[in-house]
Parts: C-alpha cells; sequence; structure tokens
C-alpha cells in the first residue's frame, strides 16, 4: 500500500471516530436538554390545568367574579404566558415563576399574582399585558406590576367581588 | 403554548404508571395526571415495575424507552408475557423513523418525543383509556 493510501485511510478512520463521538455528544446533549424540558412542559400543563380548574370552580362555589368566563381564562393564560416567555430569556441559572391566588380576601373577589424573574423590567410586561389590563379593568378589576429587587416583576391582578345576585 | 386550556375529565381512578429514571419527569408526569384526576404510579425502572405485584390494576403505561436496565421494549415485551393488558406509550429523548417504527411494531401505541406536549400526551392517555375500556 502506498503512503498516500495509507495516509487517506488513515484521515478516514480518524473522520469516522469524530462523527462517532460527535454523534453520541449530540445524543448525550439531547437528553441533558430534553430530560429538564419535559419535566417544566408536564409541569406547566398540571399548572395550567390546576388554576383553570380552581378559577372556575371558585367562581362556581363563591360566585365571586361577575365576567367573561373566556376573556378572564384568556387573561389568566397571557399572565403566565408572558412570564414563562419573559424569564425564559434570562441568563440566570435559576428561575422561578411563582403564581397564587387568592378568593375573598380583604373584600375583593379574586386575586391573581404572578412572581418572576424578567431582564426586561416592568415597562415591558406593561407593553406585552396591554390586552390583561384591558380585560382586568373591563371587568371592573386592575392590573399592577410591580418591579421586584434585583429583578423581576410581580403582576397583581385584582378582580373585584360579584355584585347582586349571578345571572 | 395553546392559547386555550382545556380540563380533561378523567374517568374515575384511572390508574397511570410511568417508567423514567428521571425523578424529575416522574414528578413531573405525576403532576400533571394529578391535575387531571387520574391516579399515577411513577418506577425509575424497568424491574422495579415487574416487583410491583399489581399489574393488572394498570390502565395505561409510559415507559421511557432508555432506561438503567432493561429498556423500555424489553420491559414491554416482560409486562406482556406477565398478563398486562394496558395499551403502552413509549418516550424517547432522541427517537427516529426506526425507533417509531419498531416501537409501533411492538404494539405500542405511540412514541413520543421529549420534551412532549402536555396536551398531546393527554390526547394519547384518553386514546389509550378508551382501546382498554373496549379491550375489558
Amino acid at each position: 500500500m502506498s503512503d498516500e493510501a495509507e495516509r487517506r485511510i488513515r484521515d478516514e478512520l480518524a473522520r469516522a471516530a469524530c462523527m462517532s463521538a460527535l454523534g453520541q455528544l449530540t445524543e448525550a446533549l439531547a437528553h441533558e436538554v430534553n430530560q429538564p424540558l419535559m419535566s417544566i412542559s408536564a409541569n406547566a400543563g398540571a399548572a395550567l390545568r390546576q388554576l383553570a380548574r380552581a378559577s372556575s370552580s371558585t367562581w362556581r362555589r363563591r360566585d365571586a367574579v361577575d365576567g367573561d368566563p373566556l376573556h378572564l381564562r384568556q387573561l389568566l393564560l397571557d399572565l403566565v404566558r408572558h412570564a414563562v416567555q419573559a424569564m425564559g430569556e434570562g441568563e440566570g441559572a435559576t428561575r422561578v415563576l411563582h403564581l397564587a391566588t387568592a378568593a375573598g380576601a380583604g373584600g375583593r373577589g379574586l386575586e391573581v399574582r404572578v412572581d418572576y424573574p424578567d431582564e426586561g423590567g416592568a415597562d415591558r410586561a406593561g407593553m406585552a399585558l396591554a390586552i390583561c389590563r384591558a380585560i382586568a379593568e373591563g371587568h371592573g378589576g386592575s392590573l399592577e406590576i410591580r418591579p421586584r429587587q434585583p429583578h423581576g416583576c410581580s403582576i397583581i391582578v385584582t378582580l373585584p367581588e360579584l355584585q347582586g345576585e349571578p345571572e | 403554548m395553546a392559547a386555550t386550556v382545556s380540563i380533561t375529565r378523567a374517568r374515575p381512578a384511572a390508574c397511570i404508571c410511568v417508567v423514567d429514571d428521571d425523578a424529575a419527569v416522574r414528578r413531573a408526569l405525576a403532576n400533571l395526571f394529578d391535575a387531571v384526576g387520574y391516579r399515577c404510579l411513577g418506577f425509575d425502572s424497568g424491574e422495579a415495575l415487574l416487583a410491583w405485584p399489581d399489574l393488572a390494576a394498570i390502565d395505561v403505561a409510559v415507559f421511557d424507552i432508555k432506561l438503567r436496565g432493561m429498556d423500555g421494549f424489553a420491559l414491554q415485551r416482560r409486562c406482556a408475557a406477565r398478563g398486562m393488558g394496558a395499551p403502552v406509550l413509549f418516550f424517547s429523548g432522541h427517537g427516529d423513523a426506526g425507533m417509531e417504527q419498531r416501537a409501533l411494531r411492538a404494539g405500542a401505541l405511540a412514541l413520543l418525543r421529549k420534551p412532549v406536549d402536555p396536551d398531546h400526551l393527554l390526547d394519547q392517555v384518553e386514546r389509550a383509556l378508551e382501546l382498554r375500556g373496549t379491550g375489558r
């Protein structure tokens, strides 16, 4: 075998070994990335369902909020979606979205509070959540955005208690 | 993300079994199944599931293909040999068309790729439960 042919075979072997290692690395990387994504996605699905159920059962049980269920559900989903998207852009290693609801507290019908880290700050949330604010205000409630330290936002939606008898 | 959320009404106490060696994935799937009213049993290996005495109580089985010890395919065969009649859904983080064909040929209902869309997963579980209902 000529030196040239030997060198070519050696090069091809080296390249095949490299491709194989790259394939293994890709597979390992996909596994490392997909596992936490899988958990996040399943937990988000669970949280959205629990929230939707908690809200609608609150409305049914207490008749606490007077409003269009579709619009109110849209408000909640947009809120959570915005928070998830905003915190997804951050560089921090730990990102926690905290979501709490309270019914009937302090004479208010329903309060939904979302705390999350966001590099973009409260201004961006104000623009992104214009429709949510309009829905809340259209129902006689409010949407408040408070900056948090060192960064991030708290969004507090308050919807008033139903006045009079439910329809 | 979907613009609306549908709340799936589960049959009472349908039992979903999850086998995945990642504790966070098991916990998250348990949260999801719990949120729609299913009972969820989690196992960290096929061997652990096979050691469980009540395979007949399982209505739908969800197996990761890549597991420590026996893989999801081997687990499915062992479960079938032990008389587990529940439909099987497979998960894989890096499934290709070949793996999907293999899963379907093995009798699985579907091969779902991680990360899975929760709506899609719940649809598949509903479908599996319907099959399980007619198969009883």
